[in-house]
């Protein structure tokens, strides 16, 4: 009858267990008493109490990072290692992107996904291409879906992921502070702190905020256990993420997943605030431009042409 | 003290007596609006169960009919300040008499426009995080925090003033001044308040040209004190020929203005945007286009957005032309068509396009999903549901049918 | 289980934010240009082949040896003892006569294409690795651009997300 190797018929069956397990979640206390097992209905308690993220002591974080790591081993059968590094002293984390450079090959808007635990199914990403129109730089002719060989005639790539403003609108449009720009100018969510409310999807200009409208699918074998609190950790049902600049990475000195993942050279990544970094050279030997600079959310993202 | 206690439980059992009695009407009334929000609650648990997947937004358009329906109903709320403008500014007896109706259609309305946000939001178990202290509320920076003050502080003014006033008359006391005339200021405070920050709301965006822009704040006042008091001669009407409330023509007469000036000053203002946007016919124009002749072959809401534009055309002629709003059938209707066509155009008419072109440039389109349906209805019964029951209270006490002690005048 | 509690009391107390002490950025480290020549299954030319084959300076189609290979480079007449002097044949040739190993292509490169070779020298210009703090690992220009015949071939896209596809987005789906 039903074929247990059918991998969509498995998903259909993993999403329905995970829903399930989700809507008690939402519920906590409430619906705890309904679990049978009484380590689980603890977690369940622990997560619609826990505090917002700036208030956890260090102890607080080990627990919480704790109970989140035994979720996914539960559910997903997978060991992760949860991290939440702290912002670098003296680092201002700044992107610039060379159009010029840039075919439009999607390798980084995968590996994004990869690299952050976006749901497959629905597709989330963090990140769009955009098929520009030679002569044009109104979005509203750009096109996302295209298919065939890149670079095609007649057309330039625009990657559009989080701006990282210094003045951020999504920030200021949260009504409960569940996001907020770190020291080194990383836009991040708590995810266990966010209440749902889209109102920072509707304040970004860049469209980079996604919502997840049902419990993020992934297979086992796709969850990446090199995980950061504020970054890339499974999100739960009903949140809002964005990019981090891969935080989990760059604050260890690594390249974001999508730079490293760019086969021309198009990305360039470092410290704003080091004369020697390359992003540093970008802008002080390029001619750079901000996307939508009439907004005023001062992005470090910067887009150039050589 | 004690009698105090022994008075207000007096109060609630009348109210929950009264509640509970009435004709076939009234039962077959509150059993449909019951059925309504059965229906709307079954869909919004199977929305917790699944996930917003059930509803029809996307990261494209993440705003939708539930937000759409929240902008709308907290407009409604101003069918309180209606009539405290008519019997304090102008010094209407009759219109005093009616204020307590007017509070509580806008204590419904409130209400509809919380449960609309509580619908709205992906994680409802969280909602203790706005809390200030306990939760973390982002006070004063984001607006929507504004708005959970200004709603929230609104409702419990209204709440204070309804219970204040129906309680006094239950008890057969006069209303003292101190306690009910600087509440009843703040209340004026407050409802002016709740229409700016539902505005602010939207313009506040500079990502969204569409609502980027100062004509909003008139245009949603405009469109608050077209639908609030229009839905207010509805409902007084309604309780005049059903409940004998007696309302005095002059009343009515002046909510009708208020609503004609409203529809004006509504249509004015969007000639004006028109103007503006199309004649310089920059990008800026799209989310306009959009709505009134479509985007790139994507037309969803064309029909929509011109059904509207023609009842609201349609009720400030009524309502302009002494002829035609004497007739009351044509009154009813023509304030019908200003409560429908300022649905449209003010909810999902004034959110939706907002985000078509996305700021990518990305045409999604957006129609609400069965669920959503469902459970905007199951609201707007919930709505209905609270107004009915309140009223069937409010009245009788208003008016001196219910009293705690029937024959004397009091206890002195 | 008294650590299990710790966040349901925090809920209680922690009122305040509780400031994270930054840490210090890693060590500036250094740029390193991968290397070459141990990429080169050949190399060093003159040990191996051209031991025993010395290399024939007129213009053909290769057929025999480096098949394939077309010279879409610059001036047509180009041979390919322009780069790999016949005495030399383990470095390259610079214009005016100096040599440079192959992992110092790019000197070669940047004689003509000076501009480039000043933001590869940057960072501004081609593909990196390793760390932004340092140590980074630079390309050289062959790592990406075949000096022969340079033109960079199209490159077929990863799939878009369906709805990105579902939709097309714009004005031109």
């Amino acid at each position: 009858m039903s074929d247990p190797e059918d991998p969509a018929l498995a998903r259909a069956f993993e999403r329905a267990r995970l829903t399930r397990r989700s809507f008690l979640a939402a519920f906590g206390a409430a619906a705890a008493a309904g679990c049978a097992d009484r380590a689980e209905r603890s977690a369940l308690w622990e997560a619609f109490v826990q505090q917002h993220y700036k208030r956890l002591t260090e102890d607080d974080k080990r627990v919480i990072f704790a109970r989140l790591e035994a979720e996914v081993r539960r559910r997903h059968g997978v060991q992760v290692t949860i991290a939440d590094p702290a912002p670098l002293r003296g680092v201002e984390f700044g992107y610039a992107l060379n159009l010029s450079a840039c075919v439009g090959c999607r390798r980084c808007e995968h590996a994004c996904a990869v690299e952050n635990n976006t749901s497959r199914d629905p597709t989330v990403r963090y990140l769009k291409v955009l098929q520009m129109e030679s002569g044009s730089m109104d979005v509203e002719r750009s096109r996302v879906g295209y298919q065939g060989p890149v670079p095609a005639a007649g057309h330039f790539y625009m990657p559009v992921q989080c701006q990282q403003c210094r003045d951020a609108p999504c920030v200021r449009a949260c009504p409960v502070g569940a996001t907020w720009t770190e020291p080194d100018g990383i836009t991040v969510v708590d995810y266990n702190w966010c209440i749902g409310c889209r109102y920072c999807e509707a304040a970004c200009p860049y469209f980079a905020r996604r919502f997840n409208f049902s419990e993020p699918d992934l297979r086992p074998s796709e969850i990446n256990p090199d995980q950061g609190y504020l970054s890339n950790r499974l999100r739960p049902v009903g949140v809002v993420e964005k990019c981090t600049f891969c935080l989990h990475r760059v604050r260890r000195g690594e390249y974001p997943a999508c730079l490293e993942a760019c086969p021309t050279g198009a990305r360039k990544f470092g410290n704003l605030l080091d004369p020697a970094s390359e992003v540093r050279q970008v802008l002080d030997h390029k001619r750079v431009y901000v996307l939508h600079e009439d907004a005023g959310t001062s992005p470090r993202f910067y887009y150039f042409f050589d | 003290m004690r009698r105090r206690v022994r008075e207000l439980v007096a109060f609630i059992r009348a109210s929950a007596r009264e509640v509970l009695r009435g004709g076939p009407e009234y039962r077959r009334w509150v059993a449909f609006l019951a059925l309504w929000i059965a229906l709307g609650g079954a869909a919004w648990v199977e929305q917790l169960l699944v996930g917003m997947s059930v509803t029809a937004m996307t990261d494209q358009v993440p705003w939708g009919a539930y937000i759409a329906n929240f902008s709308y109903t907290v407009g409604l709320a101003s069918a309180a300040v209606a009539l405290v403008a008519l019997s304090y500014l102008r010094g209407d007896e009759d219109a005093r008499a009616l204020v307590v109706v007017g509070q509580v259609v806008t204590i419904a309305a409130l209400t509809m426009g919380m449960l609309f946000v509580v619908v709205d939001i992906g994680r409802p178990d969280r909602v203790w995080h706005f809390i200030p202290l306990l939760g973390r509320f982002n006070f004063p920076i984001s607006l929507l925090s504004w708005d959970v003050v200004v709603l929230n502080g609104y409702l419990v003014l209204n709440f204070y003033l309804a219970t204040y006033t129906l309680l006094a008359r239950f008890r057969g006391r006069e209303m003292k001044r101190l306690k009910y005339q600087p509440v009843l200021a703040l209340g004026v405070l407050f409802a002016v308040a709740v229409h700016v920050v539902a505005a602010f709301l939207y313009c506040g965006l500079a990502a969204r040209p569409h609502w980027h822009a100062a004509v909003l704040v008139p245009r949603v006042l405009a469109s608050a004190f077209g639908s609030g008091p229009a839905l207010l001669i509805l409902v007084l009407s309604v309780l005049r020929d059903r409940m004998a409330l007696p309302v005095s023509p002059r009343v009515l007469a002046s909510l009708r203005v208020v609503v004609t000036a409203a529809l004006w000053v509504n249509l004015f203002l969007f000639g004006a945007e028109a103007f503006t946007e199309f004649y310089a016919g920059s990008s800026h124009a799209a989310p306009l286009r959009y709505m009134l002749f479509g985007l790139h072959g994507h037309r969803l809401l064309v029909p929509y957005l011109w059904l509207a534009l023609a009842l609201n055309v349609g009720a400030t002629a009524v309502l302009s032309t002494p002829r035609l709003f004497a007739r009351e059938g044509l009154l009813r209707g023509a304030c019908g068509a200003t409560i429908v066509g300022l649905w449209i155009e003010k909810g999902m008419g004034h959110v939706v396009p907002g985000f078509i072109p996305s700021s990518l440039g990305e045409i999604v389109e957006y129609s609400p999903s069965l669920h959503e349906t469902l459970v905007c209805a199951g609201v707007w019964a919930a709505g209905a549901l609270l107004l009915t029951l309140m009223l069937k209270v409010a009245v009788p006490v208003e008016f001196g049918q219910l009293r705690l002690y029937p024959t004397q005048g009091g206890p002195s | 289980m008294r650590l299990a509690l710790g966040p349901s009391l925090a809920l209680l107390t922690a009122c305040a934010d509780r400031p994270r002490a930054p840490r210090d950025p890693p060590e500036a480290g250094l740029v390193q240009v991968v290397p070459r020549t141990p990429l080169l299954s050949a190399w060093p030319c003159s040990e191996g082949c051209h031991a025993r084959r010395a290399p024939d300076p007129t213009r053909r189609p290769l057929r025999e040896f480096h098949a394939g290979r077309t010279l879409d480079h610059g001036p047509t007449l180009r041979w390919c003892d322009a780069c790999h002097p016949s005495d030399d044949l383990d470095r390259l040739r610079l214009l005016g006569g100096d040599r440079v190993t192959f992992d110092n292509a790019d000197q070669l490169c940047g004689q003509c294409h000076a501009e480039r070779h000043r933001d590869w020298s940057r960072g501004i210009h081609g593909a990196q690795s390793g760390s932004w703090a340092g140590p980074t690992l630079r390309r050289n220009c062959v790592a990406c651009h075949d000096p022969h015949a340079p033109q960079r071939p199209m490159f077929n896209p990863l799939p878009p997300a369906d709805h990105d596809r579902a939709y097309g987005g714009g004005a031109h789906p």
